[in-house]
C-alpha cells in the first residue's frame, strides 16, 4: 500500500488502509528516502526500530514508543506523542510539533529529540547520552537517574528534576518546581553557553543561553558508603559513628544507605557480609542452631534460637556501621525444597524404561506462541541472567562455552551484552531491564530471545545494584556510568508500568525484531498466579519464574531473606494460571528458577509443570565458586569456602564475581566451560534417570502425580499428595 | 489494569449520540484488556425518581416478586425494565435503601448503581461485545464512563469489572492498582459503606461515596483521596452532573484529556480520543499528577 508522490518522491503510507506491521516493515526494509505516514490515530510503536537515513513525517498524533530505538532516521510527528517517545534512541533526530507524554527520550543513548510543546513526567528518564530539547515545560521526575546527555527546557520544570542524577546536564530557562535528590544548580561556564547555543540552533529554537540555569549531580549519592569493605575488623568503640542524620536533601525518601554518613568514619565495615571479628579459626558454624557435639563449647551453654550467633552478629554489625547489609547469593534460611518431594518409581502399575536403549528425550522448544524463530534447546536447563559487571568477562565466556556444549542457552544480564558472551553462546537470551544499561537495538536483534525482566527471586519489587569496586572502566563504559561509583538500578521500567502497558512494550519489541524473537517475561515469585496470567495476557511467549532461592550479585540481605516465596510453592501457582488460560505445555512455556541444584530438582520442577529450569548459583559453583581449594583465600577475606557470598565486593578469589583483572585471569574460561558442560550433563542424566524410572520417554511427561510429598508443608505448597495418603492439604478434592 | 474512557458533554449537541461515541472510545481501548468491560450512562435525570441497576449473572431471579418486595420495603411504586441479565428498577422511593434492600434480599445478584441519572452495565468479555449486548451505542445521555479490563488480582468475573458505583449517581473507573485497599475497606465498612466484591477499585468508589455523603464536593473528595489512597491510579469519575479525572502523584498509568466547546473526554490513550467528532481541533493534554480535574454542567 505504498504510494509514491511523483512530484516529491515521498512515499506515502496510510494507516487507514495499511496495518502497523506493513508500515514498519516497509520502513525497516528501506535504506533511504522520504516517507509520509497518514492517519496514525494514536498507533503504537510507529516507526520504531529504524536504522537507515530515512526522513519520515507522521501526520497526526501517535501512541506509545513512536520512533523507539531510532538510529539514523529523521522522524517528524505533526501532532502529540504518547508515552516513551523515541525511547532508547541511538542516533538521528525525532521531532514532534505538539506535546509528548511521559518518559519521552527514556534511556536514549544518542541523537536528538525535539519536543516543540510540553513533555510530561519523567522526560529523559535514565537518559544515556542523547540530547532532548523541550520548547515548553517538562513534568515531574524528569531526568530521573539521568546518566549522560543534555536535557534543555525552554519553559519550566516540574517537581524533583534530576532525582538521583548521574552525569547528565540539565538546562532550564524557566522555573524549577523542585530539585530531586542529589541534583543541584551549577555554574554556567563558557563551554556550556557555547554547546547550549549550538544545540538550540540545531533544534530550531531562538533563545539566549544566558537565560538558562544549569543543573547537575552533586555526586553525593555516588557511594553507598560501603567503600571500606576490605577492612574486616569492626571499628574500635571510640570510632563508632554517630547515628546517621537524615540527609536534608533527601528527607522523607528511602535512601538510608546512600545518605548516611556512618560508613565514612573509622574504617567501618559498611556492607560487609559476615560478623565483625577476626577470620574464623575453624570453619564457621552453621547459620543457626545451638552448640553441637564436637564443637569446643561446653554442653551446658545454650544458644538462643531467637538471638542466635548470626542475629547477634548482625545487630552488632548494624550498630557499628549504620549501614544495611548487602551481599550476594540467594536466600540462606531453611526453606521447603524439592528435597521434600520423592518420585513414585514404576513397578507393577507402571512400567519403567531401560537405562540406555530406551530413549528419554530432553529437548524443549521455547517461544513458539508468537515468535517466528522459537528457541530449541537440547536440554530443559538454561543458564539464568547474570550481568557482565557482576561477573567477569571470563565467567560469562565460561557460561557460554558450557551452555553451548550442552545445547542450551545463556542469558545476558543487567549490564548489556558482551561480544565474548555472544560469541561463545550458541543461544543467547537478551535481557531487557529497567536500567536499560547497554541496551541497544543491534544487541536486541543479535539476541536469540528477549527476556523482559520485571523482577527476580532474590528481590521481587527491588532493583539491581553494583557496587563501585566492580564498576571498572569497561563496565562503566557499557553502562554509561562514571567509573567506581555505586550503581543502583530502578525497580520499575522507565517507560511502562503494569501489564496493560507491558502489552504495548512487547508489541514494540516485536515490531523492532520483526516478530522473529521469542519474548520471555521474568518475574520474581511473589504472586505467581496473577503474574503468570498477566504475562500471558500481555503477550509473553515464555514466563520465567524465579523463586526466592534465586541468587543475586548484590542486594540488601533483608530483601534476599524476607521477600518472595520458595520455588516449590511458586511453580504450582504459575501452572494453575497456565492451565486456566489453556496454554500449559501448548502455547506458553514456564521456566522455573531458584535453588535448582541437581537432576532431581530439575525433574521435580518439570513434574510440577515447568517446561524448563534455569540455574545461576549452581552454574557459578560448577565453574569454580566456593572451591574448597581456595579456602585459605576465602578466609583471608573473612569468609570460608562454602560460605562465600560477598559477590558485591569484587574480591572473588575464584575470579568469577570480580572485575579485578588479576583475579579474573584466574578463571580459565575453557576449563570452567567444560566443568559447566559436565555439570549440565549430570543434571540431564539424573533427570532422565528419574523420568525413565517413572516410565517416561520424555522428561516433559513427568507429572505431579509421579510425586509424593514427605512433609505436610511440601504437600500443601507443591499440591502433591502427602506420601502414603491421598491428602493434599489446602486443596479441594474434586 | 485496564483501558478507561469518559465522555462528558458540555452542550446538548451530541446528547443523541453519546452512547455511540462512548462505544467507539471503548472499542479503541480493547487492547488494554479483554477480560471484561462495563459502562455507565447518565441520562434522563429526574429528581422525582431513582433508577437502580442490578445484575443477576448466571441465574434468573423472580424479578416481579423482587420488585414487589422492593416496593413494599420502600413503600413506593417500583417498575422494572430488563436488559439481558441486567434489570433496572425505577421508583420514587429512597435509592440508597433500595440498594441495601436488594443486596440483602437478592442473594447472588449485584446492585450495580442507583441514582437519578445513572445506569450501569457490565459483563465478562470483549468490550465491543459488551457494548453491543447492552446497547451502549443506542443510548443518549449527558455523560458516560466506560472501562475494559485486564484482571489483575481479582478474578475474571463480571463482578471484577468496572465501573464501580456504591453511592448515588457516583461511579468510578480505575487504571492501576491500589496497595492499601484491604484496610481501607474495613474503615469504610465501619462508616456504613457496603461492598459487593473483593476489588480494589470498588473500595475507591466506596471512598468517594462516603466523602460525598459527608458533604464533600467530588473535587474535595478526590483531593482527600490523595492522602487516603495508596498505590497507582488514574481515575475517571462520574457524578450526577459532573465528571472528574485524577492521577496519583507518581502518575505512571496513562491518561489523555481532550476538550472542545461541546465535550470533554478522557481516555487511557489518544486512540480513544481520535474517534470523537472534532478531536483534531480539541485541546489535548495529559492530566498532571495529583491534580484533580472536574467539570460540571447545569442540570437542564
Amino acid at each position: 500500500m505504498t504510494r509514491a508522490d511523483p512530484a516529491t518522491g515521498t512515499a506515502e503510507l496510510d494507516l487507514a488502509h495499511t496495518d502497523l506491521r506493513s508500515v514498519n516493515r516497509t520502513l525497516h526494509e528501506s535504506d533511504g528516502g522520504d516517507f509520509a505516514i497518514r492517519n496514525p490515530q494514536g498507533a503504537h510503536a510507529l516507526a520504531a526500530g529504524l536504522d537507515a537515513p530515512l526522513a519520515v513525517t507522521i501526520d497526526g498524533h501517535v501512541g506509545y514508543y513512536c520512533a523507539g530505538m531510532n538510529k539514523q532516521a529523521q522522524v517528524t510527528v505533526a501532532g502529540n506523542a504518547g508515552p516513551g517517545l523515541a525511547e532508547n534512541i541511538m542516533s538521528g533526530t525525532v521531532r514532534i510539533t505538539g506535546n509528548a507524554s511521559q518518559s519521552a527520550g527514556a534511556t536514549g543513548h544518542g541523537g536528538l529529540v525535539v519536543i516543540e510543546g510540553n513533555a510530561s513526567a519523567r522526560c529523559g528518564i535514565s537518559m544515556k547520552g542523547l540530547t532532548i530539547v523541550v520548547g515548553g515545560n517538562v513534568g515531574h521526575m524528569s531526568a530521573f537517574m539521568a546518566q549522560a546527555g543534555d536535557l534543555i527546557v525552554l519553559g519550566d520544570a516540574g517537581h524533583d528534576l534530576g532525582d538521583s542524577i548521574y552525569e547528565a546536564r540539565l538546562f532550564v530557562r524557566g522555573t524549577v518546581a523542585s530539585l530531586g535528590a542529589d541534583c543541584v544548580q551549577k555554574e554556567m561556564r563558557p563551554e556550556h553557553h557555547e554547546s547550549l547555543a549550538e544545540t538550540l540552533a540545531t533544534a530550531g529554537f531562538e533563545a539566549d543561553p544566558a537565560d538558562f540555569t544549569r543543573y547537575g549531580s552533586a555526586r553525593r549519592l555516588y557511594n553507598f558508603k560501603v567503600d571500606d569493605v576490605d577492612a574486616l575488623s569492626a571499628p574500635p568503640r571510640a570510632q563508632v559513628p554517630d547515628t546517621p542524620a537524615p540527609n536534608a536533601a533527601t528527607a522523607g525518601t528511602d535512601r538510608s544507605p546512600a545518605t548516611t554518613e556512618g560508613g565514612d568514619a573509622g574504617g567501618a565495615v559498611g556492607g560487609h557480609s559476615e560478623a565483625a571479628g577476626a577470620p574464623p579459626a575453624a570453619p564457621p558454624g552453621p547459620p543457626t542452631g545451638g552448640p553441637r557435639p564436637g564443637t569446643d563449647r561446653p554442653w551446658h551453654l545454650r544458644e538462643s534460637y531467637t538471638f542466635d550467633r548470626h542475629a547477634i552478629a548482625e545487630i552488632q554489625r548494624a550498630a557499628n556501621t549504620g549501614v544495611y547489609r548487602i551481599r550476594g547469593w540467594g536466600a540462606k534460611r531453611p526453606l521447603p525444597t524439592f528435597d521434600d518431594l520423592v518420585f513414585l518409581g514404576a513397578s507393577m502399575s507402571r512400567y519403567p524404561l531401560e537405562g540406555y536403549r530406551e530413549a528419554c528425550a530432553t529437548n524443549v522448544v521455547l517461544g513458539a506462541r508468537f515468535a517466528a524463530e522459537p528457541i530449541e534447546l537440547a536440554i530443559p536447563i538454561t543458564i539464568a541472567g547474570m550481568s557482565f559487571g557482576s561477573l567477569s568477562a571470563n565467567a560469562k565466556e565460561a557460561l557460554g562455552r558450557g551452555a553451548s556444549a550442552a545445547g542450551t542457552s545463556t542469558t545476558s544480564g543487567d549490564g548489556g551484552m558482551t561480544d565474548e558472551e555472544r560469541t561463545h553462546s550458541k543461544t543467547l537470551v537478551y535481557q531487557y531491564l529497567p536500567s536499560r544499561y547497554g541496551m541497544n537495538p543491534d544487541d536486541l536483534r543479535r539476541g536469540d530471545a528477549i527476556e523482559v525482566v520485571v523482577g527476580q527471586g532474590a528481590k521481587p519489587g527491588g532493583g539491581g545494584m553494583l557496587l563501585g569496586h566492580k564498576i571498572s572502566a569497561r563496565v562503566a563504559d557499557m553502562r554509561t556510568l562514571p567509573e567506581g561509583i555505586d550503581q543502583r538500578s530502578a525497580c520499575r521500567h522507565p517507560d511502562w508500568t503494569g501489564p496493560d502497558d507491558l502489552a504495548i512494550k512487547i508489541l514494540e519489541l516485536r515490531e523492532i525484531t520483526g516478530w522473529r524473537k521469542p519474548v520471555y517475561v521474568k518475574v520474581g515469585a511473589a504472586r505467581p498466579y496473577y503474574d503468570t496470567a498477566l504475562a500471558i495476557k500481555a503477550g509473553a511467549d515464555v514466563v520465567v519464574l524465579d523463586g526466592m532461592q534465586g541468587g543475586t550479585a548484590a542486594t540488601q540481605d533483608v530483601f534476599i531473606e524476607h521477600v518472595g516465596i520458595p520455588t516449590l510453592a511458586a511453580i504450582p501457582q504459575a501452572v494453575r494460571a497456565l492451565k486456566e488460560m489453556q496454554v500449559h505445555r501448548t502455547g506458553v512455556q514456564l521456566v522455573a528458577a531458584g535453588g535448582i541444584r541437581s537432576g532431581a530438582d530439575v525433574a521435580k520442577a518439570i513434574a510440577l509443570g515447568a517446561d524448563a529450569v534455569s540455574i545461576g548459583t549452581a552454574a557459578l559453583i560448577a565453574i569454580g565458586d566456593n572451591d574448597p581449594d581456595l579456602d585459605a583465600e576465602y578466609r583471608s577475606r573473612g569468609s570460608a569456602a562454602g560460605f562465600w557470598d560477598d559477590f558485591h565486593t569484587g574480591t572473588d578469589p575464584a575470579g568469577i564475581t570480580t572485575q579485578d583483572p588479576d583475579l579474573a585471569d584466574r578463571l580459565d574460561p575453557v576449563l570452567a566451560g567444560r566443568r559447566l558442560a559436565n555439570y549440565l550433563q549430570v543434571l540431564t542424566l539424573e533427570a532422565q534417570t528419574l523420568a525413565r524410572a517413572c516410565g517416561k520417554s520424555h522428561v516433559l511427561n513427568l507429572e505431579p502425580e509421579d510425586l509424593a510429598a514427605l512433609t505436610v508443608e511440601a504437600a500443601a505448597m507443591a499440591g502433591v499428595s502427602l506420601a502414603g495418603t491421598d491428602w493434599i492439604p489446602g486443596h479441594r478434592r474434586d | 489494569m485496564c483501558g478507561i474512557v469518559g465522555l462528558f458533554l458540555k452542550t446538548a449537541r451530541h446528547e443523541h449520540e453519546l452512547g455511540l461515541l462512548a462505544a467507539r472510545m471503548l472499542t479503541q481501548m480493547r487492547d488494554r484488556g479483554l477480560d471484561s468491560a462495563g459502562f455507565a450512562v447518565y441520562s434522563d435525570d429526574d429528581e422525582e425518581r431513582v433508577k437502580i441497576t442490578v445484575l443477576a449473572e448466571g441465574f434468573e431471579p423472580d424479578w416481579d416478586s423482587t420488585g414487589q418486595g422492593l416496593a413494599t420495603a420502600l413503600d413506593a411504586d417500583v417498575s422494572l425494565e430488563r436488559t439481558g441479565d441486567h434489570a433496572t428498577f425505577t421508583t420514587r422511593g429512597d435509592g440508597r435503601a433500595a440498594r441495601q434492600w436488594l443486596i440483602e434480599n437478592l442473594p447472588g445478584a449485584t446492585v450495580l448503581s442507583y441514582g437519578h441519572a445513572i445506569e450501569l452495565f457490565k459483563a465478562v468479555g470483549d468490550p465491543s461485545g459488551v457494548a453491543e449486548r447492552y446497547g451502549l451505542a443506542g443510548r443518549r445521555g449527558t455523560h458516560a464512563i466506560a472501562h475494559t479490563r485486564m484482571a489483575t488480582e481479582s478474578a475474571v468475573t463480571t463482578n471484577g469489572s468496572h465501573p464501580f458505583s456504591t453511592g448515588a449517581d457516583t461511579c468510578l473507573v480505575h487504571n492501576g492498582s491500589l496497595s492499601n485497599y484491604n484496610r481501607l475497606r474495613e474503615v469504610l465498612e465501619n462508616k456504613g459503606e457496603t461492598f459487593q466484591t473483593e476489588n480494589d477499585s470498588e473500595v475507591a468508589a466506596g471512598y468517594l461515596s462516603w466523602r460525598l455523603r459527608e458533604g464533600d464536593s467530588i473535587g474535595e473528595a478526590l483531593e482527600r483521596s490523595l492522602d487516603d489512597l495508596d498505590g497507582f491510579y488514574t481515575f475517571a469519575v462520574g457524578v450526577r452532573d459532573g465528571f472528574a479525572v485524577l492521577r496519583d502523584p507518581i502518575a505512571c498509568k496513562p491518561g489523555v484529556i481532550a476538550e472542545t466547546d461541546d465535550w470533554v473526554a478522557m481516555s487511557s490513550e489518544y486512540r480513544g480520543i481520535a474517534v470523537l467528532p472534532g478531536a483534531a481541533d480539541a485541546d489535548i493534554w495529559e492530566p498532571a499528577p495529583a491534580v484533580v480535574y472536574t467539570w460540571s454542567r447545569e442540570r437542564s
